[in-house]
This record gives C-alpha cells, sequence and structure tokens, in this order.
C-alpha cells in the first residue's frame, strides 16, 4: 500500500501523517500541492493543519490545486481519500463532501481529547472496522469545526454522518457542529472527512490507539 | 479597458458570527448603549482588463460564485464597477 499526503503551503500535519502510515507497515509520499496524485498511489490524506494561511476560508484555496482537483475523477471510481481537520474543511469546499466548516460557536480554537461515537460504521471503509455505535476517543484541535449543512443538501444522516462528537453518557463537546457532526463519508463511502486526528493515535504513548482502524481503512477500499 | 468591480459579501441571516457577537459585546461595555447589532462582511476590489465592460461584469460574477463566496453561509453583492481605462 503506497498512500499519497499532499501538503500546501501551510498543511502542518503533513510529517504525522506520513510517520503514521509508516507504523502501520505501508509506504506514505508528499505530494506536492501543484503536482497531480499519481496513479501508483493506493489513497490520499490531506492533513491537518493551516494551508494558505485559511486565507478567504479555511480550505478553499487549496480544493483549487492540482493535487486536489486530480483527486476528483480518482474519487469517483471509489479511491480512497481522508481529509484530517483542514482536509476536512478542503473536501467540503470543493464539495466532495456536504457543507461547510464556520468557527466554533464558542469563537476559540480548542485543543483537547475528545470522544466520539461512530455512526453507520458500515457505510464508510475508513469505520467499516469498528463495532456499530462504539464509542472512540481521539484529540481535536481547531478553530473552524462548527459543520453547518447546506439548504438544498437533502442532509440524510444515514448517508453522510459518520462521527459524532459525544459518548453514551450524553456529554459531548460542542463546537455548534450540527448533529454534533465531527466527521462525514461520502454517498460511496471512500471519501471520508473528520476534525479529530487519527493520526495523533496511533503509538502506545499516545492518549489512544483508535486511529489505527482508521487509518487502516484504505485497505478496506480494495474489496469496497 | 481596465476596471476596478467592488464585491460585498456578507453572512446569510442565522449564521452565527463569534467575532461580531464579541466586537459587539465589547462595544457595549465601553459605552455604546446605542448599538443594536454588527454584521462583519468583507469587500474586495478587482481589478480586470478586458475587451468589454460585460466581459469584466462576467468575471468578477464568476469570481465571486466560484471563490470568494460560500453561498452555504454567505451571499454577495457586485457594488460597483469603477472604470479605470477605457
Amino acid at each position: 500500500m503506497k498512500i499519497a499526503v499532499i501538503r500546501f503551503p501551510g498543511s502542518n500535519c503533513d510529517i504525522d501523517c506520513v510517520k503514521a502510515i509508516r507504523t502501520l507497515g505501508w509506504n506514505a509520499d508528499f505530494v506536492w500541492h501543484t503536482d497531480a496524485v499519481a496513479d501508483d498511489f493506493d489513497g490520499a490524506i490531506l492533513p491537518g493543519g493551516f494551508s494558505f494561511g485559511d486565507a478567504l476560508r479555511p480550505g478553499v484555496l487549496a480544493h483549487f490545486s492540482r493535487a486536489v482537483q486530480s483527486l476528483k475523477e480518482k474519487c469517483e471510481k471509489g479511491f480512497p481519500v481522508l481529509g484530517i481537520c483542514n482536509g476536512m474543511q478542503i473536501l467540503c469546499e470543493s464539495s466532495l463532501l456536504p457543507g461547510v466548516l464556520v468557527q466554533n460557536k464558542s469563537g476559540l480554537f480548542f485543543c483537547g481529547q475528545v470522544s466520539l461515537i461512530i455512526r453507520n460504521s458500515q457505510k464508510c471503509i475508513f469505520t467499516r472496522d469498528f463495532k456499530a455505535d462504539e464509542t472512540i476517543s481521539l484529540p481535536v484541535a481547531h478553530g473552524f469545526g462548527c459543520w453547518m449543512p447546506s439548504a438544498e443538501n437533502n442532509f440524510s444522516a444515514e448517508q453522510f454522518v459518520t462521527l459524532t462528537y459525544g459518548d453514551n453518557a450524553g456529554v459531548f463537546f460542542d463546537n455548534g457542529s450540527a448533529s454534533q457532526v465531527a466527521g462525514l463519508c461520502n454517498g460511496m463511502g471512500n471519501v471520508f472527512g473528520l476534525m479529530p486526528h487519527p493520526e495523533r493515535a496511533v503509538q502506545p504513548w499516545m492518549n489512544s490507539l483508535d486511529g489505527v482502524k482508521i487509518l487502516k481503512g484504505f485497505a478496506n477500499a480494495k474489496r469496497f | 479597458m481596465k476596471a476596478a468591480v467592488t464585491i460585498l459579501v456578507t453572512r446569510n441571516k442565522g449564521v452565527l458570527d463569534p467575532h461580531a457577537e464579541t466586537i459587539l459585546k465589547y462595544a457595549k461595555q465601553m459605552g455604546f448603549e446605542t448599538l443594536d447589532k454588527i454584521e462583519i462582511g468583507k469587500t474586495f476590489t478587482c481589478v480586470f482588463t478586458a475587451d468589454s465592460s460585460e466581459e469584466i461584469l462576467q468575471g468578477a460574477t464568476s469570481l465571486a460564485e466560484t471563490m470568494l463566496c460560500n453561498p452555504i453561509i454567505e451571499n454577495h453583492v457586485i457594488a460597483q464597477t469603477l472604470i479605470i481605462e477605457q
């Protein structure tokens, strides 16, 4: 398996993504945003950070890049793409995922470990190795994580929502996201965007190991 | 011809703006008792060079719709076109 980690000016979680993929025993290479993603990659990650300094809106300038545009056609054929934090913002701005991420309701940048619930686990290749409604723990670090659906979206929980903030006790990290959405997948299930950072939950010395199963989801694309 | 097109981008009704709320809160604390509301928008002044004013307007509209404005949360208005050179 070889995964492309797309880099933009301002990306800062790209090295963590490459390291995390390599802990799984797979190959990972950087792809600069001005290059198309080559055909010998088995999947791509849009990493976290502040691409283009969040100029205009988080993720919007990145979606016009050659690298992201080269993904659009590939995604229609089932190519797996994982968008983490700024990567999810890029996927929403490029309409590969619905809605938009706006500033947290509090106006504050929040950084910490949160509980999350896996929803519709079989819908998405990156969540299908989890049990239905399983609770996991991942770190978040974002100022623009409040998800809003578009008015035209026939917003269907069955179709798109794959991760929500919260746990079974009903407590949740509230950044204002509609329906506590923390992660979404597309209709085909090969494009997954999430605000939390799975690449920071892959080693025993990290707060959790729940990121491993998410990253391993790239392998599910072959039999999807 | 060369023209400067001013595009205003404002938030749709009902979209939260924590920045605007913060400014309003502290403005009132600083004594602006008659102030009820603040809305924050963006102003883009875009200079185009093209053969006709129609082409310039088309360029400005396309730029606004595909990049400057996310229709889920914002709407735009082309407020002014100022011809710099005929």
